[in-house]
């Protein structure tokens, strides 16, 4: 194989070289290979310290992170319980605080009523004395507007009286003339009535002597007729006492009222009268006022009434006298 | 030492098994002639027919063969470029 003759001596040569070389190679490669392979098991032994040494530090890492957390618990509650107890102590700090304030304003406060105390006496003292003054100046005030209201009243109770009194004197001049008219009349009328009833009577005895001489036991005049006659005198008589009566009770009110009236004036002229008493005398002269006005129209209703008699008596005197009349001339026709 | 063992166990193999036509047809200096006549195609194909005419060549020729020459010089390139590009990583330090 070596001896070949295919190809130059100089190939030959050259292929020989590049021969040893490779071997040399090889064994480099050999060599190589091997350190290598020292290498790779160095790598492995590295790579499974490593791996252990991994574990191991995460196995220590975990048990430190283990315990870590239970320190970290444990320093949590610690901290929460530390904080607790910080927050009491903040509390009891804070009440503390608020004990020494409020004994500060308990002092402050006692300060403030001391001087409030004396203050007040003071005050006192300023307002009793400014009491005083004003309850003798309520008193003056009280008194100027009592005089000024007196006076007032006064004023207007002489000013009602000074009216009352102008009406009842035009009144009072009313009612007399009225009165002097009324009396007038009466008196007319009874002068009338007195002449009738003389000339009646008169009539009569003449009428009863005649009848009783000559012309009872002929005239079948009927009793009833005469008795009816005498109740109508009677009644007239009766009616005529009844008027007489009537206008001296009206002279008797009316001089009565005058008297009264009389009386008020100068009882309301006295200077010396009392408060209670003006005041009484007020309300009775309202009282004697409507009194009196009740009194004229009973007086005017009466003096209208009598008037109303004394026409019916009139009236009866004439009708008996023409009946009396009528009877003599039947009693001298029959 | 086992591949020495193998060698020499390969090279009187070689020696004593009996040679083939193309052995002996480089041997009598007619394999040239051969090849452009009769296998020329096939030497352009089959690389195994290849290797084993110019191992032929190698061995048994008398006379100095040019295209056995460019194509073990070929083969020498070829290995060197192997091994340059097996080594190419070696040469190259690992960052």
């Amino acid at each position: 194989m070596q001896d070949t003759k295919a190809i130059r001596p100089e190939l030959k040569g050259l292929f020989d070289t590049i021969r040893k070389q490779a071997i040399e190679y090889a064994s480099a490669f050999d060599d190589i290979e091997k350190s290598r392979n020292e290498y790779q098991n160095i790598i492995k032994d590295v790579n499974q310290l490593v791996e252990s040494f991994t574990l191991k530090v995460n196995s220590e890492i975990f048990g430190l992170k283990q315990k870590y957390d239970a320190i970290t618990k444990i320093l949590t509650i610690e901290t929460n319980k530390t904080l607790e107890k910080y927050q009491e102590l903040h509390n009891l700090k804070l009440i503390q605080d608020s004990y020494s304030s409020a004994v500060d304003t308990i002092n402050m406060l006692k300060e403030s009523i001391e001087r409030n105390s004396k203050f007040l006496k003071k005050n006192t003292d300023e307002f009793a004395e400014e009491l005083t003054l004003f309850k003798t100046n309520a008193s003056k005030e009280i008194q100027n507007v009592l005089n000024k209201g007196d006076e007032h009243i006064r004023m207007l109770i002489q000013q009602d009286r000074e009216e009352l009194e102008q009406l009842l004197a035009s009144k009072f001049t009313m009612f007399e003339s009225r009165i002097y008219k009324v009396e007038q009349s009466n008196y007319l009328i009874n002068e009338q009535i007195d002449e009738d009833f003389k000339r009646i009577y008169t009539d009569l005895d003449k009428f009863k002597n005649k009848f009783k001489i000559d012309i009872l036991p002929n005239v079948s005049f009927s009793t009833d007729k005469m008795d009816l006659v005498n109740s109508h005198t009677t009644r007239l008589e009766y009616e005529i006492s009844n008027i007489y009566d009537l206008i001296n009770k009206l002279q008797y009110s009316i001089h009565s009222q005058l008297e009264a009236a009389n009386r008020n004036n100068n009882f309301n002229n006295d200077p010396f009268a009392s408060h209670n008493n003006k005041v009484y005398l007020e309300t009775q002269t309202d009282e004697e006022k409507k009194q009196n006005d009740r009194r004229l129209s009973y007086l005017e209703h009466r003096v209208v009434e009598l008037t109303q008699n004394n026409k019916i008596a009139s009236t009866v005197a004439i009708t008996s006298g023409i009946i009396s009349v009528v009877a003599l001339i039947l009693a001298f026709a029959l | 030492m086992n591949n020495k063992k193998l060698n020499r166990i390969i090279n009187l193999s070689n020696q004593i098994r009996p040679k083939t036509y193309l052995e002996e047809f480089a041997e009598s200096g007619w394999l040239e002639m051969y090849i452009d006549n009769y296998s020329k195609e096939r030497m352009k194909t089959d690389k195994d027919y290849q290797s084993r005419i110019y191992d032929a060549f190698y061995n048994y020729s008398q006379q100095i063969n040019e295209e056995t020459e460019l194509y073990f010089m070929n083969e020498l390139c070829e290995n060197l470029s192997f091994f340059l590009e097996y080594t190419k990583s070696c040469k190259t330090p690992k960052q």
